[in-house]
């Protein structure tokens, strides 16, 4: 294999990148304390499996397309969850007049 | 009588029971009935048309009654008897024993059934027009009518247990009726003093009942076939002969005690004071307690009983009816309540009464129980027309000359006292209340014969007392109706008492003078007793009407015109006022004296608050002084004891127990202090969480696969 | 191992940069979604994850996912980023202000997430994957996709579509004024 054949994407690159984007989306999730930041991990975290399910379908089972069928879904279910959840938000910041998630902490044990 | 009854006169006879023990149902029920309407309806529907409603309702009870007693009077009926099972005490293999409700009827019965009704009727009428404007005017009629239904009750009862409930229902009732008043002090007091008074006399009605019951067995439970209870425990034990000559001595005990019962209904000597004190109570309730109802219910039962009285019991009996005779009269010549002065008239009748009963003269008892039921009755009315009119004063210091304001009132109230003053000439007289007196004196005549020496009191006794009746009856008359008015102001506010009041008054006058003699079949009646009497060999009781008859000119002579004599001193006495009585107080000697005695009553409320209040006082100081300082030592000591184990107790508690189980919570505490700190409440917090449990799980799932 | 994909039906000088384009896309990805991670500003951040997204559908189109790589920039970049950039705006009376959190936070956050990307590559290096054989790639044009969405999905078809109408109707409801 030539250096430049180890740069031809594959399966592993892409998981890899995957991978990457997982972690990525963990930390926004635990470092942000702005509502809209954790909705921007979540949003990092599907597309990392929107890339994986991409990735198996196409180096895995090229004859199908239920990978590329459920990314499809996850590409719809991303939409409807930020539009729920900015809708959360807008009422969570008419309540409390802030978007700071630590500040709703009303379930303290 | 005796004659030979075919098949087709057994049938009739069958006939005529069935329609007459029918019609004594209905008007013994009827009145329960009202009582119930009224109470439920009263307040809601029937309001102002309350009064109407009993009064139908009664005059319907009336009707019934007076229908059975023609039927049984007038078809020479014998006296029957009816029962149903009513509540089962025993249920074996040989059968159910049962308490019984009954009915028995015979003259009697009929009688006082007629006598009740009408007398409540009136007493209904009346109230209409004296109640009125009253705010609890419905419920006086539901309990007036639920007291006509327990004496009722009573006079049909068939069995000492239905007699025994009835008995103590005219008790309730009566307790009601008298604080029917109750937000007044007076009332209040003087209905718990009846109560109280007439369940002194019902625990000796109920120790005679156990007495016969341990003696004669459940048979006393179960209703005679024929005849009264008593005439079968009568039967049971030899007969009314037997019983006179070898009594037993729990038989004696026995009808003392039930007598107690009577002693308390009909406010005999010791147990006398509530009956003043009832009229506290409306005047209706005075007028119908006074005549028809709660005390004839204990002349009703003493003659009942009369079949079983021992010569020991007839004796108590006898004494029992002189003591209150002689007393009461001599009270009522002293007071100057109108309603007090007719009550203790009353307690005085009701001594003839039972000194009658006691003689053995018991039909005249109960003639005389009818006669004064309607006299009394009417002076009660026209006193409550009285005392209406005259804005509740019901003293007679400031009425006189009230007779030309209210002419029919005083016309009916002098045609009663005539009544009972018992005014007569020879053996003949309008007055019904002169036959039944002449009947009782005659058997006390009979009786003190008998007994001789000291017994000769049961003869003077009621003959002086007919000498005083008049005379404070007439006392009563003039201080009210003739002379002049002593209070100006209240003379010019009185007028005739409204129609609904006065008719009533004017009937009762009018059955006091034509009254039973004529009504109703006394001759019959005491014909019948006599030979029945006579048949069995009662020796002195076989005298009843015989053995004075050869004395029958003489003795109404004696106090028939004398009773006009005295009628005619005490209005001359008392027709201006008091003082006339004043200037023979002052000059007769001792008399003096005798009037503070009788004004106060013979000081006997004093005695029952010295002998029964301030000696249960004593008796429970003396029980405290012990309970402080012989058994309160004991306690203490018990209680040092108690105390050092307490104290070590205690402290075993505090800190072994305690430290047990305060360490448990408190370990608990810090549990959750810790396990608190986990849930704050942030999101980030928990979605850290979620991601540790991730790799965890993640961790796990990879040594599983991968081993 | 690695497949070439000159075979495919893409032209040979796309054929050629193939590599290249996978280089870029995957760093502009990777470096724009840990520079969310680093940035403090929440516009900043939303501008962080548009070229994320972008880098994601030009990852996809060279993973023959050309429809899916254009969903992607039409959906994601075009309406769900719209979205959030708007909960930015009504959410914030000062969009540039900054929520700082602590510094160890940082490190957990980091760490955790380290570790997870750790434990993911070991499952992934011990999961043995037996890739196809083939290597004819297979077109996936747009009428496939259609047809496959009508046929064998269709059920989750009809069920996104509910679920995209209760959403509708849900957020609305809640994102409403109580005035």
């Amino acid at each position: 294999m030539t250096t430049l054949a180890l740069f031809e994407p594959g399966l592993y690159h892409l998981v890899g990148v995957s991978i990457a984007l997982l972690a990525a989306g963990v930390a926004v999730i635990l470092t942000k304390r702005n509502a809209v930041g954790i909705l921007m991990g979540v949003e990092l975290i599907l597309n990392a499996a929107g890339i994986n399910f991409v990735a198996f379908n196409n180096y895995v089972w090229d004859n199908a397309m239920d990978g590329q069928m459920f990314t499809l879904f996850i590409i719809v279910l991303a939409a409807a969850e930020a539009a729920v959840a900015l809708a959360i938000f807008l009422n969570f910041y008419n309540n409390f007049d802030t978007i700071n998630v630590d500040q709703a902490d009303e379930l303290q044990g | 009588m005796h004659t030979l009854i075919t098949l087709a006169q057994l049938t009739a006879v069958e006939a005529d029971q069935e329609t007459v023990r029918k019609l004594l149902v209905w008007a013994t029920l009827l009145p329960l009935v009202s009582s119930i309407m009224v109470l439920f309806l009263g307040t809601r529907y029937l309001k102002k048309q309350a009064g109407t409603f009993a009064c139908v309702v009664m005059g319907i009870s009336f009707a019934c009654a007076i229908l059975a007693a023609f039927k049984f009077t007038s078809g020479n009926m014998e006296s029957f008897t009816w029962k149903i099972p009513w509540i089962p005490i025993y249920m074996g293999k040989d059968g159910a024993s049962w308490l019984y409700l009954g009915l028995f009827c015979d003259q009697l019965t009929v009688a006082l059934m007629a006598m009740v009704t009408g007398i409540s009727l009136l007493v209904h009428i009346y109230s209409v027009g004296y109640m009125e404007g009253d705010k609890r005017y419905e419920r006086f009629f539901c309990y007036l009518s639920a007291f006509t239904f327990s004496m009722l009750g009573i006079v049909t009862a068939n069995g000492l247990m239905q007699l025994f409930v009835f008995w103590e229902l005219v008790g309730l009732t009566s307790y009601l009726l008298i604080g029917f008043w109750f937000e007044k002090k007076g009332p209040q007091l003087a209905c718990k003093k009846a109560f109280v008074m007439n369940r002194v006399g019902d625990t000796g009605f109920l120790i005679g009942f156990g007495i016969l019951f341990v003696q004669l067995g459940g048979k006393v439970l179960v209703p005679a076939a024929d005849g009264s209870m008593f005439d079968a425990i009568a039967a049971e034990l030899g007969g009314k002969a037997a019983i006179m000559e070898h009594p037993p001595m729990w038989l004696t005990v026995a009808g003392i005690c039930l007598f107690f019962g009577a002693i308390g209904k009909s406010a005999q000597f010791p147990l006398h004071t509530w009956l003043p004190d009832a009229m506290e109570g409306p005047t209706p309730v005075s007028s119908i307690v006074h005549s028809a109802t709660m005390v004839a219910a204990g002349v009703y039962l003493t003659a009942r009983i009369f079949p079983i009285l021992t010569p020991a019991a007839h004796l108590f009996v006898c004494i029992i009816g002189l003591i209150t005779l002689v007393m009461a009269s001599m009270m009522a010549m002293v007071m100057t309540d109108i309603k007090r002065v007719l009550a203790y008239s009353t307690l005085s009748q009701l001594g003839y009464m039972i000194l009658g009963v006691g003689s053995g003269a018991y039909i005249f008892a109960l003639f005389h129980l009818i006669t004064h039921a309607f006299f009394k009755c009417c002076l009660f009315q026209c006193s409550g027309s009285v005392i209406n009119m005259a804005h509740h004063q019901q003293d007679m210091r400031y009425y006189g000359g009230l007779a030309k304001k209210m002419p029919l009132t005083a016309l009916a109230y002098g045609i009663c006292t005539l009544t009972i003053s018992g005014i007569g000439i020879g053996s003949f007289s309008i007055f019904s209340g002169f036959y039944s007196k002449d009947g009782i004196i005659l058997g006390t005549y009979n009786y003190a014969h008998e007994l001789g020496g000291l017994g000769s009191l049961f003869f003077w006794g009621p003959v002086i007392v007919a000498y005083i009746t008049p005379f404070y009856m007439a006392r009563s008359f003039a201080l009210t109706f003739l002379g002049k008015p002593r209070d100006q102001h209240l003379y010019d506010h009185v007028k005739e008492a409204p129609k609904t009041m006065v008719v009533p008054q004017l009937i009762l006058a009018l059955c006091a003078i034509i009254s039973v003699p004529w009504l109703l079949p006394w001759e019959q009646m005491i014909e019948v007793t006599r030979e029945t009497l006579v048949n069995k060999n009662v020796t002195w009781i076989q005298g009843i009407p015989t053995h004075a008859e050869h004395h029958h000119i003489a003795l109404p002579l004696l106090f028939g015109l004398a009773g006009a004599l005295m009628l005619a001193v005490g209005i001359w006495m008392y027709k201006d006022g008091f003082g006339k009585a004043e200037y023979l107080l002052k000059k007769v000697p001792g008399l003096k004296l005798l009037y503070t005695w009788a004004l106060n009553k013979f000081y006997f409320d004093h005695l029952y608050d010295v002998f029964f209040v301030k000696m249960t006082k004593c008796f429970a100081a003396i029980c405290n002084f012990i309970d402080k300082w012989g058994f309160d030592g004991l306690v203490n000591v018990a209680g040092h004891w108690t105390k050092g184990l307490a104290w070590f107790t205690g402290a075993f508690d505090n800190k072994v127990v305690d430290g047990l189980v305060n360490g448990a919570a408190n370990s608990a505490r810090a549990g959750g202090q810790a396990l608190r700190t986990t849930q704050p409440g942030r999101i980030r917090v928990y979605v850290s969480l979620l991601f540790v449990g991730l790799v965890i799980a993640l961790m796990f799932a990879m040594t599983l696969v991968t081993g | 191992m690695f497949t070439t994909l000159a075979t495919g039906i893409k032209p040979e000088s796309l054929d050629q940069v193939a590599p290249f384009l996978y280089l870029i896309f995957a760093g502009i990805t990777v470096f724009s979604a840990w520079m969310i991670v680093i940035s403090q500003n929440i516009v900043r951040m939303a501008m962080y994850l548009l070229f994320t997204l972008g880098g994601v559908a030009g990852l996809y189109f060279l993973m023959n996912a050309e429809f899916l790589a254009a969903i992607q920039l039409i959906v994601y970049a075009g309406g769900t980023l719209i979205l959030i950039v708007f909960g930015v705006m009504l959410t914030s009376k000062n969009p540039f202000m900054r929520l700082h959190t602590y510094l160890w936070e940082r490190f957990v956050a980091v760490g955790l997430g380290a570790l997870l990307a750790m434990l993911t590559t070991i499952a992934l290096v011990n999961t043995p994957i037996k890739q196809s054989a083939s290597d004819q790639m297979v077109n996936h044009d747009i009428h496939t996709i259609g047809s496959t969405l009508l046929g064998p999905f269709l059920v989750p078809f009809e069920v996104a579509a509910v679920l995209l109408l209760v959403v509708m109707i849900g957020a609305a409801f809640m994102a409403r004024s109580r005035a």
